[in-house]
């Protein structure tokens, strides 16, 4: 284990702003905090660079106390690498000196090997002002690996790119800290992110962590309603639906979620009878939206369906997920 | 915890005059009443307050049509006029007093040249009331100017279309639309002339006119409790000032208009453009062209016997004040700044009233700073002289008066240096292993180089032109440019004697007006 984090609790004039955070990282792993703005994830990152002193609780990193009720160690002696959200490359310095701003040992020879590594050699005297948004953020990036880190922290390090760039760039930071090997925690609130480059989501929510686990569990299994909703459209059943429709019996006391996608469509004949209210054309598939009775539910539909007909579908029980009310 | 204790101890520092002066009221009245009532009467406090009204009422005509002009108007030299008319903020009040007396005076230039030339009698004597509302006017109107000029421009073009479709014209639309819209920023430029204008010592004095603040300077020296009374109630009335330009400043926000459609400017031809041309030219011909050329005569003229009577040593004086009193205020400045900047507490309350002594006139601070040996000597050593004698008519008072009343240069200037680039540099540098003292020298000092260079400027500038201030602190036989200009216009009664070091001062101040004036033009 790399990093792990007990109960760390930080809290504004008049209110929480995380409470009780807890989460383990291993070696090599990708950690993403993923929650909307306000949630306290930047605070979470804060706490963990030093930049914030939490009220309770103990960060340690490879087994060394950064702080807690006794210790606090100061932001440049932890040895925890960022990358800002407005890429805060020093604009006074050019790019050498900016990736050499915080090596141990300020030689040509390492300094050219991170702007390989971010393919950036030739970029090596010009100042950030004459790099576009892409290649400031791939400075950026070789500026904290280059101090070598025990642990790479990122701030919404895409957010500030075009769409076209933003994947782009989450391969190229993919592929680095694969190459790399530094253990990495993003922040954001997109979820294109944590799929892209996490091994693991802690999802965070008004300053409480709802769920922490690997990205296909938290898919397949999320805690709650909003953790679902994380992923993209659910349809939330209720048991009773679900019992009269699919002759199931399932316990009144939870909620139950389908996901669009996996809600079969079958022919009429074949599975519950439904009627098409809306037909949305998004690409690669349609989106329906139909009625069962009152009840209404989403479906993905690679063909065309026509408004007001009727469509079967089917929904496997193992699909089915329960959460807390 | 170290830092937020030197800069209490700091801040405490320099607001202590203006505490002093209340322990001194509140807590330890010493008062002669007799003196204070004969040397400040109901004529001080009226003379005061006509005063006040009267270059109020004359700036903010004068202020606010020619920024209409220069902002909503395209005539000849329009764009010229628009930095133009802001340059007699360069005069100091002072100069611009003995200049005009000195030019328009019966011993004046153009009345000379009136009697000898044509034979008749011609002349305008400053030497009165009108004639020292005239003279503030001329060089305060700029505030007032330069506030609307900025209003103006940045004032959303719909307002106006919105008037000009419901069939109304531009004076309608001028006096009914975006003079009130404006009204926050003329209002500050209003707040700013009435300091001023209490600040004013030398050109009242010289003028003969009795004011506050000639009464407090006349008190000095033989009572300085008295002098201290005056200075409260003038203090409590600038404060009443700073507080409604605080308000409304807080406030401005909400008045503020959207800067997305910017007004288009309106070609003036015929008679209109001659008009506005005229005005503006006028203008600035009395308040600029007319007294720099004539003191750049007189300069000519007296070049050789100034330069004779130790004038390097003026300048350097002036220089060697300047540059201490520079060096010491963004010292403190950036110390107190990059402290508030890098922990969490960003407003202290302490540091944020240390501002004050921008607003407080010099002669008050040079009274109250000189109580302080006084009052060390009551403390420390009874019945000795000691502090006394080691503070007075030392560069240690006049130095600490000029940090008190020039703080707030430096302080709001690097305030808003490190408000204008993102807190993220400072972090980077922090988790890249640059301590807090490393961080400021590779990352703050480099980032802040303009905004040092500027505040350099301002503050420099500002402790050359200060008179009051320099005249009670200096030490004995010691002369500034300020204090030789005045004295030789004064006591010496030869303006034209007084034209270099007014010419140098007068140069100096410009550049200050050029930046403010491109700060306000952005």
């Amino acid at each position: 284990m790399i990093l792990r984090v007990e109960n760390i609790s930080y809290s504004y004039r008049y209110d929480d702003a995380i409470k009780n955070i807890s989460f383990e990282q291993n070696k090599h792993e990708t950690i993403a905090i993923l929650g909307e703005s306000g949630s306290g994830k930047t605070t979470l990152l804060k706490i963990i660079a030093g930049f914030i002193k939490p009220h309770t609780g103990q960060i340690t990193l490879e087994d060394k106390i950064l702080c807690n009720q006794k210790t606090f160690i100061k932001p440049e002696k932890r040895n925890i690498g960022l990358v800002f959200q407005d890429i805060a490359l020093f604009p006074h310095l050019s790019v050498k000196k900016n990736i050499a701003f915080g090596m141990p040992q300020k030689n040509l020879p390492d300094i050219e090997y991170y702007l390989k590594l971010i393919g950036m050699e030739e970029y090596i005297n010009r100042y950030p002002h004459q790099l576009s948004g892409g290649q400031q953020q791939r400075v950026a990036l070789a500026r904290a690996l280059a101090a070598k880190p025990g642990l790479l922290l990122l701030d919404e390090p895409f957010s500030s790119l075009d769409n076209t760039l933003k994947i782009q760039m989450r391969k190229e930071v993919k592929q680095i800290l694969q190459q790399t090997q530094i253990p990495a925690i993003i922040v954001t609130h997109d979820m294109n992110d944590c799929t892209d480059l996490a091994d693991k989501i802690l999802v965070l929510k008004s300053g409480h962590v709802l769920q922490f686990d690997y990205i296909k569990n938290i898919y397949n299994h999320p805690a709650d309603e909003y953790t679902a909703r994380l992923f993209g459209k659910i349809n939330m059943l209720t048991s009773d639906f679900i019992n009269k429709y699919f002759k199931l019996n399932l316990n009144a006391m939870n909620n139950y979620i389908v996901r669009p996608e996996h809600i079969e469509i079958t022919s009429q004949n074949e599975g519950l009878k439904a009627q098409i209210t809306e037909v949305i054309f998004k690409g690669k598939y349609y989106e329906i939206t139909c009625h069962v009775d009152n009840f209404e539910l989403t479906v993905y539909s690679k063909d065309e369906k026509e408004f007001n007909n009727f469509i079967g579908i089917k929904i496997q029980p193992d699909k089915i997920i329960s959460v807390c009310k | 915890m170290t830092g937020r204790i030197i800069i209490g101890f700091l801040s405490v520092l320099i607001i202590l005059p203006i505490v002093l002066i209340f322990y001194k009221i509140i807590v330890a009245p010493q008062t002669n009443t007799e003196l204070l009532w004969l040397k400040f009467g109901k004529n001080e406090l009226l003379n005061t307050l006509l005063l006040l009204t009267a270059t109020l009422f004359i700036s903010l005509i004068t202020g606010v049509i020619s920024a209409w002009l220069v902002s909503r108007y395209s005539f000849y030299g329009s764009k010229h006029f628009s930095w133009l008319l802001a340059m007699p903020l360069a005069i100091p009040a002072y100069i611009m007093a003995y200049t005009q007396q000195g030019t328009y005076g019966y011993t004046g230039s153009i009345s000379t040249f009136f009697r000898n030339t044509l034979g008749t009698d011609f002349s305008i004597s400053f030497m009165n009331m009108t004639g020292l509302i005239i003279v503030l006017s001329m060089v305060l109107y700029p505030y007032i100017y330069l506030a609307a000029r900025a209003n103006f421009t940045k004032q959303s073009v719909s307002y106006i279309y919105a008037a000009q479709s419901l069939r109304k014209n531009s004076l309608w639309i001028f006096i009914n639309v975006a003079t009130p819209l404006a009204r926050p920023a003329i209002v500050a430029g209003c707040l700013l002339v009435c300091m001023e204008v209490l600040n004013d010592y030398g050109a009242a004095s010289y003028l003969g006119v009795k004011t506050f603040t000639t009464a407090i300077f006349g008190l000095w020296e033989y009572d300085l409790n008295v002098a201290v009374v005056l200075s409260f109630w003038l203090v409590l009335f600038v404060l009443v000032i700073v507080s409604i330009e605080n308000y409304l400043r807080k406030n401005k926000r909400y008045i503020a208009q959207p800067m997305s459609n910017k007004l288009e400017v309106i070609e003036l031809k015929g008679k209109k453009n001659m008009f506005a041309f005229l005005f503006c030219f006028t203008l600035l011909l009395f308040t600029f062209f007319i007294p720099v050329l004539q003191l750049l005569i007189w300069t000519f003229k007296t070049w050789s016997k100034v330069v004779a009577n130790n004038f390097a040593q003026t300048v350097w004086n002036s220089f060697v004040l300047g540059f201490w009193a520079t060096l010491f205020i963004l010292a403190i400045a950036m110390f107190i700044g990059y402290i508030n900047y890098t922990t969490t507490r960003k407003n202290n309350l302490l540091s944020n009233i240390s501002g004050i002594g921008y607003a407080i006139p010099g002669t008050v601070i040079a009274v109250v700073v000189m109580l302080i040996p006084k009052q060390l000597t009551d403390i420390f050593s009874e019945n000795s002289y000691i502090y006394e004698l080691f503070f007075t008519g030392s560069f240690i008072l006049l130095i600490y008066a000029y940090i008190v009343r020039f703080y707030a240069v430096g302080k709001q200037n690097i305030e808003s240096g490190f408000e204008s680039y993102s807190d993220s540099l400072h972090l980077a540098s922090r988790s890249l292993g640059a301590s807090t003292i490393k961080t400021f020298f590779m990352i703050h000092l480099p980032m802040l180089k303009n905004t040092l260079i500027i505040s350099a400027i301002l503050i420099f500038v500002d402790v050359i032109k200060e008179l009051p201030l320099t005249l009670i602190l200096r030490p004995f036989n010691f002369n500034t440019l300020a204090t030789k200009a005045y004295d030789y216009a004064k006591i010496n009664e030869s303006v034209a004697e007084a034209a270099p070091a007014s010419l140098l001062i007068i140069a100096l101040g410009i550049i200050p007006v050029f930046i403010l004036n491109k700060y306000l033009s952005k």
